[in-house]
């Protein structure tokens, strides 16, 4: 970043022109690209039933609840809250 | 802002070791995630599991806050500004999106931790990895490498906007950069 804008970097879409310089089309592109990732995303988290974190992705992993801790405080027993039936629901 | 040239560099070293120390650090939690994932020894699914939690709050979210800042200061002190250019903009659209899901994320993993130091070795066994997040994180931060390198053209309105203000106020002005 610290390389100076060249006034090639910057002539060449539209910094010459009178009106505003149009949206490269790299921009355009990656605008497209990170929609359809995003799209892809949503999906894929509808389809998983709205879960999300980490050992949800990974194949042929159980899932842990979203507040995992809870399954281990001392109320739940030490590690009562890890039995299979606390680990794999959901 | 003008600063002096030293200043700027010493800026863009501290920029540069924060951004590239923050992949080092994924790739590193990466391999842990894998790890977790893969090994069929419980112990070093704990091991692992303690270890991207350590790495998580103590390497990769200081390296990512850091760059993030470190980022905003470049963008002061040079001509590039932060909404002139798009590649800045997008750098900068993804840097506060990558930080802000990995401290989003990070609560989590503190949590998987704490059930891995708990946790028998058939709970062990299912507790798994962490492979999603560092991945997409990796080919977000890869990105914003490769946005900072080839810094592809292209102005905002508002970076036009200025350099027609400014070209307005030097008209005589014909040097090689553009000084905001």
């Amino acid at each position: 970043m610290a390389d100076p804008p060249r006034r090639r970097d910057t002539a060449g879409l539209g910094a010459d022109r009178a009106s505003p310089p149009r949206m490269p089309r790299w921009v355009k592109l990656s605008l497209i690209l990170a929609a359809v990732l995003v799209l892809v995303v949503v999906i894929a988290m509808l389809i998983a039933g709205g879960r999300h974190g980490p050992s949800r992705h990974a194949p042929g992993i159980q899932l842990p609840p979203s507040s995992v801790t809870a399954n281990v405080a001392p109320s739940g027993g030490g590690l009562g809250g890890l039995a299979p039936s606390g680990v794999s629901h959901r | 802002m003008t600063v002096p040239p030293g200043l700027r560099k010493f800026a863009l070293t501290v920029h540069l070791t924060c951004s590239l120390g923050w992949i080092g650090a994924v790739v590193a939690y990466l391999a842990l995630g894998v790890s977790a994932v893969t090994s069929q020894d419980t112990q070093t699914v704990r091991a692992a599991w303690i270890a991207m939690e350590l790495t998580g709050w103590f390497v990769i979210v200081p390296l990512a806050v850091a760059a993030l800042l470190t980022g905003l200061v470049m963008s002061l002190i040079t001509p590039w500004g932060l909404f002139r250019h798009y590649w800045v903009l997008i750098a900068l659209m993804l840097t506060v999106f990558a930080t802000a899901i990995l401290l989003l994320h990070m609560p989590t993993v503190s949590s998987l931790a704490e059930v891995a130091r708990q946790a028998d070795d058939a709970a062990l066994q299912r507790l798994g990895g962490d492979l999603v997040h560092p991945g997409l994180g990796l080919v977000v931060l890869l990105a914003i490498t490769v946005l900072n390198v080839y810094k592809p053209r292209g102005l905002t309105r508002y970076g036009w906007r200025k350099q027609q203000e400014q070209r307005r106020r030097t008209p005589a002005t014909t040097g090689g950069t553009v000084q905001p």
